[in-house]
């Protein structure tokens, strides 16, 4: 089957609800440690087995981390520090629209032509009956979905 | 001649775009789309959006210098050891990762000959952007 750029879009939005956000974002700020510790280990030429080593604990454990198998614990970074003598510089800034619910949020707003406040739904919103599993965001409400697109914003 | 592609998504404000090999789109979107390989998808998509870089996840596949600009997306959840090799081109401030060939279930860590030509067969590969 050829897939034009529109079906792939499509199967992208069939695919989204699936997904586990919770678990993407606490993988991908695991991943923002772990991407620092890549590169000083990388610098200072220090094998994953080595770190292991380092850390007092087993090369699968490690391997498991970065594959994204295990969640890493606040204990673990913190030997990772001193093992590599770092320290993490912890920076909050606001969320924009890039985190994943937000994204799916923004992505649906875009295809809402009007909106069916007294009846507490959107009333077209292309694609939704298609969804398989899109509960949660069936029936949001209209200032609840401003919020999120003003923050996003 | 040059190969064509699909863009997929486009990230951190428009400069990294993830396309898909025209010709060999529909056998790696199946992939991407099939289940426990979406999620794990995603993350490797934000890794690169936010340019985190993660050796188990996205590197490069160096196997010699015709294809050094080819990169690897691994999937490694629930026992799996798949590759979807990657062209990396910029044009402009944009970089463009290119997704090509997939490589299902590799066993070691080794890459046969054969397979060594087909990553720099790929690192040859020109498109139209």
């Amino acid at each position: 089957m050829n897939y034009s750029e529109e079906d792939i879009q499509k199967a992208f939005e069939k695919s989204l609800p699936e997904v586990d956000y919770a678990l993407i974002d606490a993988q991908i700020l695991m991943y923002r440690f772990l991407g620092e510790v890549e590169k000083i280990t990388d610098l200072k030429k220090i094998s994953r087995r080595q770190l292991a080593k380092m850390v007092g604990t087993s090369p699968s454990y490690i391997t498991q981390l970065f594959q994204g198998n295990k969640i890493i614990n606040l204990e673990m970074l913190g030997k990772m520090q001193k093992a590599l003598g770092i320290k993490f510089e912890i920076n909050a800034v606001p969320g924009d629209n890039q985190t994943c619910e937000k994204k799916i949020h923004a992505f649906y707003f875009e295809r809402v032509h009007t909106i069916n406040v007294n009846k507490v739904r959107y009333a077209s919103i292309k694609h939704i009956n298609d969804l398989p599993s899109f509960d949660k965001y069936k029936m949001p409400m209209e200032d609840t979905i401003q919020k999120e697109i003003n923050t996003a914003c | 001649m040059k190969r064509k592609v699909k863009i997929i998504q486009k990230g951190n404000h428009d400069k990294i775009v993830i396309c898909i090999d025209d010709q060999n789109s529909s056998e790696i979107l199946q992939y991407i789309f099939s289940s426990n390989v979406f999620t794990e998808y995603m993350i490797i998509q934000s890794l690169i959006f936010e340019q985190i870089r993660i050796k188990e996840k996205y590197c490069k596949a160096d196997v010699s210098n015709k294809a050094k600009d080819v990169f690897e997306m691994r999937f490694t959840n629930s026992g799996r050891n798949d590759r979807i090799y990657c062209k990396e081109q910029s044009l402009g401030s944009k970089r463009y990762i290119i997704m090509i060939e997939l490589y299902q279930s590799k066993k070691t860590e080794n890459i046969s000959n054969k397979f060594k030509n087909r990553i720099q067969t790929i690192g040859g590969y020109e498109y139209e952007l």
